[in-house]
């Protein structure tokens, strides 16, 4: 499982709530948060603009984010705000068919996976938003409960309830499958 | 980690190792010269492109705005005057405007410590909630809210009882029941075992009379954090969405569970073909009030986001009210039962005698909805 840094991870004790500036930041964070948003959105420059747009939210709010945390925290909310914003307009393209709706990844992505996890993420793009958020916080970004409901704004107990019922239809989706 | 779990995150992690440093598209700038980027500048030129459209235009947005539903516009509307919720970004429980959405007082636990849990009792500024949390306990106190001048007040009483887990979602008759969610889980190896349980006073007053229902290993309750129960009026009934170890909403007659929560009834499935349910709320003693999510359709993320009308007895789903957003994140329904207040997508809703108004428009933190 890969870990989701925290800013100040190889800091002293006593720089642990420096703030970074926003350009170390992004020298440290933009490949994890690129590739966090690969597995909302499904390919790798869509992924990199929503990081781009992420910081450029951000950008106007930095100096009233007390530390290396709370910044790179609301960093990942704003990517997830950013990749959901996409997959919305992704969506009303296709109802206009000016483009087929993608939660997947595209199938030169899917190419490149072994079979199971090709199968499994498949899976995964058939989930609703908020469970397929869920799942790749928690056994992607190994981030607890109360990390996933600050980053989502959601309740504590409904971070537990989504990965409990996105596993479950993950489950049935797989068994269908065979 | 079960087998599911191992293969989810080796498959993520398999995906993700795609995208290298070498793969990313190269950045180039000047440390010191972190100038706005590109894509902001061009989203600024859009904006002041789009402003000037606009300004051209005002007859059609003038006429957009004169078709939209009058009953959208009102702010003249009956119902409770506030909420409680918790912010989730300041950590703050406090009472919010039920129709601005501004907060108007905090409520302060003794010993600053958290709020995990609200249900209201009756409809005279009575409120029960959960705080303190450890691992395998919290304690109830009662909030009693009056007025101020203009203002509210909100009292947190002296503790009440204490439950043997960490709170997660109650729910309470007007009479006083109480229905509430409670996890233990122990960090102390050497101490007590986990379990999740549903506690079940008849009244708040009498404490001894506390029962436990164990959820039996391998089987679960959906925490829904908002609303992981519902209680009937009468305090006889208990719904909550559960694995059993059939996935579904269940239902428990108090008085019939000697044998604990598998004398629970299933009363919807959650299968395929049928829509997924959340947040149930009883109107009354043989209807549930629920969110349902239909089946996605096509590749993208639209389903259908529907409240409906549950028969306890029938199992019959009848829908009810069309959502304008996705995403069941919270529900409470008052005591006449004609007003409810709901969280959905990230917007603070209200449904007023089936009038379905805006609170907050996007983005709100607030979590813990009661009123």
């Amino acid at each position: 499982m890969t870990e989701m840094p925290t800013a100040a991870s190889d800091g002293a004790p006593d720089q642990l709530r420096r703030r970074p500036d926003l350009w170390e930041l992004y020298a440290d964070h933009r490949l994890h948060l690129v590739r966090l948003a690969y597995l909302l959105v499904g390919d790798a420059s869509s992924a990199e603009d929503v990081v781009q747009e992420a910081f450029a939210r951000v950008q106007p709010k930095w100096r009233g984010l007390d530390d290396g945390d709370a910044a790179l925290a609301y960093l990942r909310s704003s990517v997830l705000n950013c990749g959901r914003s996409l997959l919305r307009r992704r969506a009303v393209a296709a109802r206009l068919h000016f483009a087929p709706p993608q939660s997947q990844p595209s199938a030169e992505v899917l190419a490149i996976l072994a079979d199971d996890s090709r199968a499994l993420v498949v899976a995964l793009g058939r989930l609703t938003q908020r469970h397929r958020e869920v799942l790749v916080l928690r056994y992607w970004g190994g981030l607890s409960e109360r990390e996933i409901a600050a980053s989502l704004g959601i309740a504590p107990g409904s971070v537990k309830s989504s990965a409990s019922r996105g596993l479950a239809a993950l489950e049935r989706l797989l068994e269908d499958r065979r | 980690m079960t087998p599911i779990e191992q293969r989810l995150t080796d498959a993520l992690a398999e995906m993700s190792s795609h995208v290298t440093n070498e793969s990313l598209t190269a950045v180039i700038a000047r440390r010191d010269r972190v100038a706005t980027p590109v894509r902001r500048r061009l989203i600024i030129a859009a904006a002041a492109a789009g402003g000037v459209a606009l300004a051209l235009v005002p007859p059609i947005a003038a006429r957009y705005r004169s078709t939209r539903p009058a009953a959208t516009r009102d702010p003249a509307v009956d119902g409770p005057a506030y909420f409680v919720a918790l912010d989730w970004g300041t950590q703050k429980t406090g009472l919010y405007d039920s129709t601005s959405g501004k907060l108007m007082t905090t409520i302060e636990w003794p010993g600053g410590k958290e709020i995990t849990a609200v249900a209201r009792i009756g409809d005279s500024g009575r409120f029960i909630a959960a705080g303190d949390p450890s691992d395998c306990g919290s304690e109830l106190r009662e909030i009693t809210v009056t007025e101020d001048g203009p203002g509210l007040v909100a009292t947190v009483g002296p503790m009440m009882v204490g439950l043997p887990g960490r709170t997660s979602s109650m729910a309470a008759t007007a009479a006083g029941a109480l229905a509430a969610l409670v996890t233990c889980q122990p960090t102390d190896p050497a101490g007590h075992s986990a379990f999740t349980a549903v506690a079940l006073l008849p009244d708040v007053a009498a404490p001894n009379q506390l029962t436990v229902w164990t959820v039996p290993s391998n089987e679960q309750i959906y925490d829904q954090g908002d609303t992981g129960l519902a209680l009937s009026p009468d305090g006889r009934q208990v719904a909550f969405l559960a694995a059993l170890p059939e996935a579904g909403l269940y239902v428990l007659e108090t008085g019939k569970a000697d044998g604990g929560l598998t004398a629970a009834r299933l009363v919807h499935p959650d299968k395929d073909g049928e829509p997924r349910l959340h947040l149930p709320h009883f109107l009354d003693a043989d209807t549930l009030l629920v969110g349902t999510e239909g089946a996605k359709s096509g590749r993208d993320d639209a389903a259908d986001y529907t409240l409906a009308k549950l028969s306890v007895s029938t199992g019959q789903l009848v829908p009810y009210l069309d959502m304008p957003a996705r995403g069941w994140e919270g529900m409470a329904i008052d005591d006449t039962r004609r007003h409810v207040i709901l969280r959905i997508g990230g917007r603070i809703l209200r449904i007023d005698d089936g009038r379905l108004r805006t609170v907050i428009r996007r983005n709100a933190s607030l979590g813990l909805l009661t009123w």
